[in-house]
């Protein structure tokens, strides 16, 4: 009897842990970053939405050469220069110290666009006729410049919501909780019909 | 306190995956079937403490319960962390597979150490809240020593990652050293035997 009562009342303290766990989270950190103006823009943060704080960044290319290092500030945010120039992807690490480390990929693809532009530029200029053409290619290029401002302010909220949709999903779900308690359940069981076979024979 | 992938340098990662291995067979020859129920509680614990965040002074840390294991388990937390750091690993991407055996070592033996410690204070008469309260604290701090002790071995100064360490987790150490003795005076009033069998 006193054994079944601990039973039932240790498991009652289990699941009241795991109830509270449903609010909170633990130390995993994680990366956020893109390209924007040939930066490199993100933050780094902790599962409980935590900061990073004045942690090393560092950036390297796919064959693992250092490009650049910085550190984060106190949002755990961070903006470092890099020319992105002849590069297809960059892997961002940092180091949050005390064992805490978090990673992620940036990949480039503003080449394409780049040339995209360049080739318009291009058949404009050929087609236009001598006295037109500076001025046309004057407010072209103030068009893109004007229109990359535009877009990166419409794209800032957006980015934030990514951002903070990207948060939520790094914590742990409930499911996941009583998917692991589940496990151990079973482990549990099978450990428990090996020994007792073993010990009082195969019936 | 889980150390995350591409921190620890190879030699570490080895040795902490051969620990973890001897520990886990030593472990497993000391669970038997009056245990394995013991064995699994705890393991679920472990698994789902490291999700309850204590928010006290600058920086959070999470519940561990590795000293408390320690004491309730001995050698059989080792397999119990196992289970539990694996699950972590794969569920919650807490830690990693690759360093499951560092994580393992660091807190199975600390926990060890705070159970051993706790026990023996038993041995000595002490009260059984005593005795609870500090394998609590011990495993806590253990952790963080050896956790700075593997970070060292891969570069990292060691005083400094273990003072930051332990500082982070001095709320922890409080609430692990209550829980402790809640948990061991609960034991003495619900099953005196298992308090005996820890005092031979």
């Amino acid at each position: 009897m006193k054994i079944r009562t601990l039973l039932v009342k240790f498991l009652s303290v289990t699941m009241i842990l795991f109830i509270w766990a449903g609010v909170a989270s633990a130390h995993k950190l994680s990366v956020f970053a893109y390209i924007e103006n040939n930066t490199l823009v993100g933050e780094a943060y902790f599962n409980d939405g935590a900061p990073v704080r004045h942690s090393a960044i560092h950036v390297s290319d796919t064959e693992n050469n250092l490009i650049a290092e910085g550190t984060t500030d106190e949002k755990g945010q961070f903006s470092i220069p890099i020319d992105i120039t002849d590069l297809q992807s960059l892997l961002v690490s940092v180091n949050g110290g005390m064992g805490h480390m978090g990673q992620t990929v940036v990949t480039i693809d503003t080449a394409e666009p780049d040339k995209a532009t360049e080739k318009a530029e291009k058949e404009t200029n050929s087609n236009a006729t001598e006295s037109s053409n500076s001025t046309i290619s004057l407010s072209e290029e103030n068009i893109s410049a004007l229109m990359q401002e535009i877009v990166q302010k419409e794209m800032a909220p957006l980015r934030n919501e990514l951002f903070l949709l990207r948060k939520e999903i790094s914590k742990p779900k409930l499911s996941e909780i009583i998917g692991g308690i589940g496990y151990i359940v079973g482990l549990v069981g099978v450990a428990l019909w090996v020994g007792g076979r073993k010990k009082y024979g195969q019936q | 306190m889980h150390i995350a992938e591409g921190v620890l340098s190879l030699p570490v990662l080895l040795i902490g995956a051969s620990g973890a291995a001897a520990g886990v067979a030593v472990g497993l020859k000391k669970i038997n079937i009056e245990t394995i129920p013991r064995a699994g509680i705890v393991s679920a614990a472990l698994f789902v403490s490291s999700l309850i965040h204590v928010n006290i002074g600058p920086t959070s840390a999470h519940l561990i319960l590795n000293g408390i294991g320690g004491l309730l388990l001995g050698l059989g937390l080792f397999p119990s962390y196992l289970v539990a750091l694996f699950l972590q690993a794969l569920l919650f991407q807490f830690g990693g597979l690759v360093v499951l055996g560092v994580n393992t070592c660091t807190m199975a033996l600390s926990g060890i150490l705070g159970g051993l410690l706790g026990r023996y204070l038993l041995r000595l008469g002490k009260p059984v809240w005593l005795a609870g309260a500090l394998a609590g604290a011990t495993g806590v701090a253990g952790a963080g020593i050896f956790t700075a002790l593997a970070l060292a071995g891969s570069g990292e100064a060691f005083f400094m990652t273990a003072k930051l360490i332990l500082l982070a987790h001095i709320p922890v150490i409080g609430i692990e050293s209550l829980v402790g003795a809640f948990i061991m005076t609960y034991i003495s009033r619900v099953m005196p035997s298992l308090l005996e069998e820890w005092k031979k």
